[in-house]
């Protein structure tokens, strides 16, 4: 079975390098798909916008949502994703490098699964993004997603 | 315009005072009447010629009935000799003689007996004697008795005794009157210039006409009039009876009470009409003095009044223009304040999430460099990026600081009574945990609280207590004292937190509380010189202050207020 792939939102060319090293120096094999604005990642997710005739993508099996994206932000992206019955289990992990409290408030009110804060040092993002990997990969139990 | 109508209604209230008054003196002086007595029985009746209106001789009351002073004395004259009398009214003086003289009457009962009489007639005794004198118009000097009247139009009373006196006087112009009110007209209208006529007769005619101030005396009275019973001279007999009868009643309680009643004494100047009149003028001109007066200082008031209200409105209306443009100033500070608030958020905001994802990059690339081609570089290229990786890492802490001192000075308060000395010891204890090795002794004052914002005194005592754990390094024992000093600034208690560490120059205390001012070497203290100025921008915000007292390797001390939030 082919594990279900990690859909990272992320407009910062060299947080995705990153991020893609990250993920594979901790050997966490699903595929990484990237949408660089908030807009992407909804039609990525709901086919919206105008290539509404193609089959709808398999949803992933966890999200990176940054929150400083351009045309629609972060907070919006997971606003629809909670508030949408078809992604509401998905696990969506806040990766960002605010730490306003105003934020974090917000992304919980919104039901974030997680919020996680993007250390400058890379050794330390590293292990958070392997440590996030395995825990909603792995170690998390996900809800059945035909039900 | 209000207290004008009042005083016009007082004034209106006191005239009909004045004049009901006034109406009741007038009756009051109007309303006497003789009284009737008859006593005896007569025995014969004769005919009294009486005039119609000569008072206070003769009048005729209501039912035509004659009263007046010859009337009495004739009726007590009557009573005493033993006739009854009936009347004959007539005119005038010379009708009453001549109805004697043709027997139509048998006597006058007050005839004014003078030297030109004649022989037509016999008089009895003298009832009454009297005055006469000339009458002018006030004002007139011209004439001052008998002898000044040659040349001047005089009236008598047709068949009186002054026609009789003065028509044998040369050089008079008589005017005939018919009775004393016409004489009187004439007098004041002008058309002749004297009156001759008794003193008291005018003088009661006077008064009841309410002409006293219009016509008095002039000089001595011309002659004394004296008056008798008039009869035909072959009545001998009867005039014996009147005689008799006279000599009985003059002088009697009877005549003088009779003389008072219609002759009267003349009334006091002040009668109750004149003070009467006298209070109402006074009071009239006191009123009018009183409104001129009030009209002119209320007019003075009211002007004056009037400017300071007009200036008062001018200067309210001034006022009025200041705060406007003061409110409009305040209103324009505070929308630039809080939307150069909203940009330093934002400001803040970017420097979190974009001045900080490129440090990550350096550093990620960095590190890919060292892990991926760490065999390909030599020991000083490792050297140098292990350089790149510390720099951006300080960069970060740098970031973060700023973004924390932003922070704490857009934080809302909350106000609730905070432990110092509680807060003081946890962060005491985190500092343990971060270096458990080294040896400090902390010394805390107990139950030290104040009213003020946790989350702001915890960052305060954050920096001084690390600052002081942080500068204590080289020492062994470290010491770290927190309490409250003996002196108060405003009735503030006045922290302070006291270290043994290497201390600082004072030549350079003005820098300690600006931001990324450090006071040591980076090598020697990390630090980013955040911490102190974020302290001090926290208590300003607390209303309070700080200020230290150091030297160089002798320690550090930092006072504190904080007040008390109501």
């Amino acid at each position: 079975m082919i594990p279900k792939a990690i859909l990272l939102v992320e407009d910062n060319d060299s947080d995705i390098e990153l991020t893609r090293r990250a993920l594979k120096r901790s050997r966490i094999s699903n595929e990484l798909v990237v949408v660089e604005d908030g807009q992407d990642a909804l039609e990525f997710l709901y086919h919206e916008g105008t290539d509404g005739a193609t089959k709808p993508n398999e949803l992933p099996a966890l999200i990176l949502l940054d929150l400083q994206l351009p045309r629609v932000s972060g907070l919006e992206v997971l606003r629809r994703i909670k508030g949408d019955n078809r992604t509401k289990h998905l696990p969506v992990v806040v990766l960002t490098t605010s730490n306003e409290e105003q934020d974090i408030a917000q992304c919980y009110t919104l039901g974030v699964n997680s919020y996680i804060r993007k250390p400058v040092d890379f050794v330390q993002f590293a292990e958070a993004i392997e440590q996030v990997g395995l825990y909603w990969l792995v170690l998390n139990v996900a809800p059945d997603n035909s039900e | 315009m209000r207290v004008r109508n009042v005083w016009l209604l007082v004034l209106t209230g006191f005239l009909h005072v004045s004049l009901v008054v006034f109406c009741w003196g007038n009756n009051d002086a109007a309303s006497t009447s003789p009284p009737h007595s008859a006593e005896g029985i007569p025995d014969q009746v004769y005919t009294a010629v009486v005039l119609r209106d000569f008072p206070p001789l003769y009048q005729t009351d209501a039912e035509n009935n004659p009263t007046g002073y010859a009337i009495d004395v004739l009726k007590q004259v009557a009573d005493r000799a033993g006739f009854d009398v009936t009347y004959l009214i007539v005119d005038n003086w010379a009708e009453a003689a001549d109805a004697v003289k043709t027997g139509r009457g048998d006597l006058v009962p007050a005839y004014g007996v003078t030297s030109e009489t004649g022989e037509d007639f016999v008089y009895s005794t003298v009832v009454e004697t009297i005055p006469v004198s000339v009458f002018v118009r006030h004002g007139t000097t011209a004439i001052q008795g008998a002898n000044t009247l040659a040349g001047q139009k005089t009236a008598v009373l047709h068949g009186g005794s002054a026609e009789r006196e003065l028509t044998a006087r040369a050089g008079i112009d008589l005017v005939s009157a018919y009775n004393a009110e016409t004489a009187v007209m004439q007098l004041l209208s002008g058309e002749v210039d004297a009156f001759v006529f008794p003193y008291p007769v005018m003088m009661q005619l006077l008064r009841r006409s309410r002409i006293t101030d219009k016509i008095k005396a002039a000089g001595a009275p011309l002659y004394e009039l004296s008056r008798s019973f008039l009869l035909r001279p072959e009545d001998t007999r009867l005039l014996g009876r009147i005689n008799a009868a006279l000599e009985d009643y003059s002088g009697s309680e009877q005549q003088l009470a009779d003389y008072a009643r219609w002759y009267g004494e003349d009334p006091p100047f002040w009668t109750a009409e004149r003070v009467f009149q006298g209070m109402a003028g006074l009071m009239l001109g006191g009123l009018a003095l009183f409104l001129v007066l009030h009209y002119v200082v209320m007019g003075r008031t009211n002007r004056r009044l009037r400017e300071t209200v007009h200036e008062l409105n001018m200067a309210h209306d001034e006022i009025a223009v200041w705060n406007q443009e003061l409110e409009k100033r305040v209103q324009d500070r505070t929308r630039q304040l809080s939307v150069a608030n909203e940009e330093l958020a934002s400001f803040s905001y970017s420097v979190s999430h974009d001045l900080r994802a490129p440090l990550r990059g350096i550093d990620g690339w960095s590190q890919a460099l060292l892990e991926d081609y760490g065999n390909s570089l030599d020991e000083e290229a490792k050297t140098y990026l292990d350089r790149v990786r510390s720099e951006t890492q300080r960069m970060g802490y740098l970031i973060d600081d700023l973004l924390n001192l932003s922070r704490t000075t857009r934080m809302e308060m909350q106000t609730s009574t905070v432990s110092l000395s509680e807060l003081a010891w946890r962060v005491v204890e985190r500092l343990r945990e971060a270096e458990p090795d080294r040896d400090v002794q902390v010394e805390i004052q107990t139950q030290m609280s104040v009213v003020s914002d946790a989350r702001l005194l915890e960052v305060v005592l954050t920096n001084l207590i690390g600052n002081a754990w942080k500068f204590t390094a080289g020492r062994s024992p470290g010491k770290i004292e927190l309490g409250w000093s003996d002196q108060r600034e405003q009735e503030n208690l006045v922290y302070y937190v006291k270290d043994n560490g290497v201390g600082f120059d004072m030549n350079y205390a003005q820098h300690l509380f600006g931001v990324f001012q450090r006071m040591h070497k980076p090598s020697e203290f990390p630090g980013t010189g955040v911490g102190l100025a974020m302290v001090k921008r926290i208590l300003h915000r607390l209303n309070g202050r700080i200020w230290a007292e150091a030297a160089p390797d002798q320690g550090a001390v930092f006072y504190f207020t904080v007040e008390e939030a109501s």
